[in-house]
């Protein structure tokens, strides 16, 4: 899942490589680096000590463009994950460092580019990848016992919203009309 | 509740509200997340996987602090609610409202 280790940033399917990135989990300030964002997750790596840390998407809950000093002093890109991360010194099991987010399995990690201008092309890179890692436990594609319908809600809705959702309704309105049509 | 519904059912079920949540673009709506983080924000886009971008968002954590982000995406799996608009009209149609009751059911399953 995460990874704190010296390791080769991704290779393939790199969508962005954001050089003298500062990074953020939590609190602590990891210092310059160089930011990948792949298909496979984001990296990154440490410019100085040649560590870093890799995050896979389905463990990535949300991510935003984060300009707001109230928020943070620097403008950044927000990644909410829905567990701890371990880091370097830190024993991942002890809640002794009275951080208040140790009560809940969530991390915050920030991304600073050097180069503000970047933010908008690292969050949409981070959009694309994450709509490659679709949540498994989706309720549709649970069900495998019917062929024609065994389709992921996404698969289903990529090719069809366009056209089914104007398909249903238009097939269904003349059969279905409320009987006072001025509402 | 499985055995009552065809995968048939589901799909129309799914597909109902991926339908309903894609129809809320372009509307300032507010969603609240698993972790009870409420963001209230414009929907820019709803993919198929019903994962969310939002424009213009502004955060309210627990500790009553608000916080803005210029664009936020946040995965389907992490969302509790979303807000419908008063003005949006749902189930035009008895089948629309008869999806949307399965999909209810299929989640209380």
């Amino acid at each position: 899942m995460v990874v704190l280790s010296s390791f080769p940033p991704p290779a393939e399917g790199i969508k962005l490589v954001q050089p003298n990135t500062g990074a953020f989990i939590n609190t602590r300030d990891l210092g310059q680096g160089t930011l990948y964002i792949a298909e496979s997750r984001v990296s990154w790596v440490s410019t100085l000590s040649g560590q870093g840390f890799s995050l896979e998407y389905p463990h990535i809950s949300l991510h935003a463009v984060s300009k707001d000093p109230a928020a943070f002093p620097q403008e950044c890109l927000y990644l909410m994950l829905d567990s701890r991360l371990d880091e370097p010194d830190e024993v991942l099991e002890n809640d002794d460092s009275g951080d208040e987010e140790s009560t809940s399995e969530m991390s915050e990690v920030r991304f600073i580019p050097e180069d503000r201008g970047t933010l908008d092309a690292m969050y949409h890179a981070m959009t694309v990848c994450q709509t490659l890692h679709p949540d498994p436990n989706d309720s549709v594609s649970d069900d495998t016992e019917e062929g024609e319908y065994c389709l992921d809600a996404g698969e289903s809705a990529d090719n069809d919203h366009d056209n089914g959702e104007t398909e249903n309704m238009e097939s269904d309105m003349g059969q279905f009309e409320d009987a006072d049509p001025e509402h | 509740m499985t055995s009552l519904s065809t995968a048939r059912d589901r799909y129309n079920a799914a597909n109902s509200l991926l339908c309903l949540l894609q129809a809320l673009e372009g509307r300032v709506t507010v969603i609240e997340l698993q972790n009870e983080i409420a963001v209230k924000g414009l929907i820019s886009q709803v993919d198929g996987f019903m994962n969310v971008s939002l424009h213009d968002a502004t955060v309210q954590g627990n500790d009553d602090m608000h916080y803005h982000f210029e664009e936020f995406f946040v995965k389907a799996r992490n969302i509790r609610y979303v807000q419908i608009p008063e003005d949006v009209r749902l189930f035009h149609t008895k089948q629309s409202l008869h999806n949307f009751i399965m999909l209810i059911c299929l989640h209380v399953d």
